[in-house]
């Protein structure tokens, strides 16, 4: 086969290129942390506003140790997943159903570009009124998040089927459920995908800042605990973190999105 | 099948025909608001397990007659008729070969063949196993794990004839279908079609703008005028079967067709040439 050769090649160069990106990366963070650490050290950053990284991480390990930032935590990392999961199913058969149906999309376009562009935070005080402070209205706040992202790519997915594809399987007697699930949904798979890296962000997002304005749990809580005593080393102490959670539900979405897409040509 | 190797149609006179377009007219509005008349008042009749290549020049309304054909496109005038039935939806009866990839991506070499059969709910097993079939028959087999863009151009092709041939279509529609490939694959696939057509006789409407691969193939070929689309020659085929694409081209009598439909095509080419230059 002549196609055995050419991936061989184009492994090997990946790999080498993927070690000096992965060096650099690393080299970036120690010069980053390094000249934080060095400017707290000596007085040029004052700690009182910017802390020490070697405090921060001292910090982490001693929330991770002592078990402290565990359930607020799990509290966070559930309102997020509960947002996302409910923001996708909810975005998906939006962006199905109005994809599909040119009535619906004439008759809410108005509608969607209005709730989309409102700034979501402002809801988050009447969801805290009709929610309550525990987790409805942070997952409430992070559906409103998700599901627009999410609604938008899988409406531009299915719009981008390709004609040709579209008619061979009617050609082949699909009946439009069966086109919906055979062509529509995996033609737009690439597209939801592509916003599941967005949206992930935008459910913590709805968690952290839910927690943030009012409740008595969750790492939006943590942080501003923090800040009601000046404590910066706590409120960068639980930045980080939630970026560290983030950066890991990424990749675990990336390696799902790489099963799924195994059919798209690699470039 | 009783069918002898000459060139008879299978079907007795009587029978309607495979599929007959009577006064078909189609008319787009362009962007500009324009209507543009693609073929006017068009009667053919392609008799039951006849091959027939339609020629013209490109974009002269070839294709939009194959996709009325199919039931994809309903023409605002005239009527399409399946064994002597309306159209009305999809045509039941019909596989399309199309020119570009029809393929889905997203399903492996052995999924894409079965798509017809997953589509009448035929059981997984029994539509796999008559896949597998097919996958031997086009040579394919070893690769049924492979998704489309891991394939040639050709074997894809391949691909998509057993994909249209699985569901045993009385009609099969093709609109250039090899036109993408390289001229040695062309031929090969060419002389691949002939032999399954030879096989099953079914009823083939072939849309190509090559008339040489439209002699080596068919039993009659149909000139098409420059827009609007019209019938401008109607010419049976009476070379010898079975054929080779590549020896057939060297007959005598293959030459002497040549002649004489290219005098009707060149016409309508060279009209489409000023057409496209003055406009």
């Amino acid at each position: 086969m002549a196609r055995e050769r050419p991936p061989a090649v184009v492994a090997t160069r990946k790999r080498a290129s993927r070690w000096l990106v992965l060096a650099l990366q690393v080299g970036f963070f120690v010069l980053v942390t390094g000249t934080w650490q060095a400017g707290a050290t000596t007085g040029w950053l004052d700690p009182f506003f910017f802390s020490k990284p070697s405090d921060i991480a001292g910090r982490m390990a001693e929330w991770i140790l002592s078990g402290y930032i565990w359930p607020h935590l799990i509290v966070t990392l559930t309102e997020a997943m509960a947002a996302f999961a409910i923001g996708i199913v909810t975005g998906v058969l939006a962006g199905l159903a109005l994809a599909r149906v040119e009535l619906l999309a004439a008759v809410f376009d108005p509608y969607i570009r209005i709730f989309n562009a409102l700034p979501r935070v402002i809801l988050a005080p009447i969801l805290i009124i009709w929610f309550g402070l525990g987790m409805g209205s942070k997952i409430a706040l992070g559906v409103t998040l998700v599901f627009f992202v999410v609604f938008f790519n899988t409406f531009q997915g299915v719009r981008e089927v390709d004609p040709v594809v579209l008619n061979n399987a009617r050609m082949l007697q699909a009946s439009d459920h069966q086109l919906m699930r055979h062509v529509y949904l995996p033609s737009a798979m690439a597209w939801i995908f592509s916003s599941l890296h967005t949206s992930i962000g935008f459910a913590l997002v709805g968690a952290v800042v839910g927690e943030y304005i009012g409740a008595s749990q969750g790492i939006g809580y943590v942080v501003s605990q923090a800040q009601g005593v000046f404590d910066t080393t706590g409120v960068f102490a639980g930045l980080i973190l939630t970026s560290i959670v983030v950066l890991c539900i990424d990749l675990a979405i990336e390696a799902l999105e790489r099963y799924l897409l195994r059919w798209r040509p690699q470039s | 099948m009783a069918v002898p190797a000459e060139n008879t149609p299978a079907a007795p006179a009587s029978a309607p025909p495979a599929i007959a377009f009577e006064g078909v007219t189609i008319r787009f509005a362009t962007p500009s608001g324009e209507i543009h008349t693609v073929m006017s008042e068009v009667d053919l009749a392609v008799e039951e397990g006849t091959f027939v290549a339609l020629v013209g020049p490109s974009g002269c309304g070839k294709s939009t007659l194959l996709n009325a054909a199919a039931g994809l496109l309903f023409p605002p005038a005239g009527t399409v008729r399946v064994f002597g039935e309306t159209l009305t939806g999809i045509n039941p009866h019909a596989a399309y070969l199309f020119q570009q990839d029809a393929l889905l991506p997203w399903r492996t070499v052995l999924d894409n063949v079965c798509l017809g059969l997953t589509f009448r709910k035929v059981p997984k097993a029994r539509a796999a196993a008559e896949a597998r079939r097919w996958l031997k028959r086009v040579g394919l087999a070893a690769f049924e794990d492979r998704f489309p863009h891991q394939l040639s151009g050709g074997m894809r092709k391949r691909v998509a004839i057993a994909q249209a041939w699985i569901v045993n279509p009385r009609l099969l529609l093709m609109d250039e279908p090899f036109g993408a490939l390289d001229v040695q694959t062309r031929q090969i696939m060419e002389n691949e079609l002939l032999e399954l057509w030879q096989e099953t006789r079914k009823t083939v409407l072939f849309i190509t703008h090559d008339l040489e691969e439209a002699i080596a193939l068919a039993d009659r070929v149909v000139v098409l005028s420059t827009g609007p689309a019209r019938i401008k020659g109607d010419y049976a085929i009476d070379l010898k079967r079975p054929r080779d694409v590549a020896e057939i081209r060297l007959d005598p009598a293959f030459n002497a067709l040549y002649k004489r439909i290219w005098a009707d095509l060149r016409d309508e080419v060279l009209k489409q040439e000023e057409g496209a230059h003055g406009a």
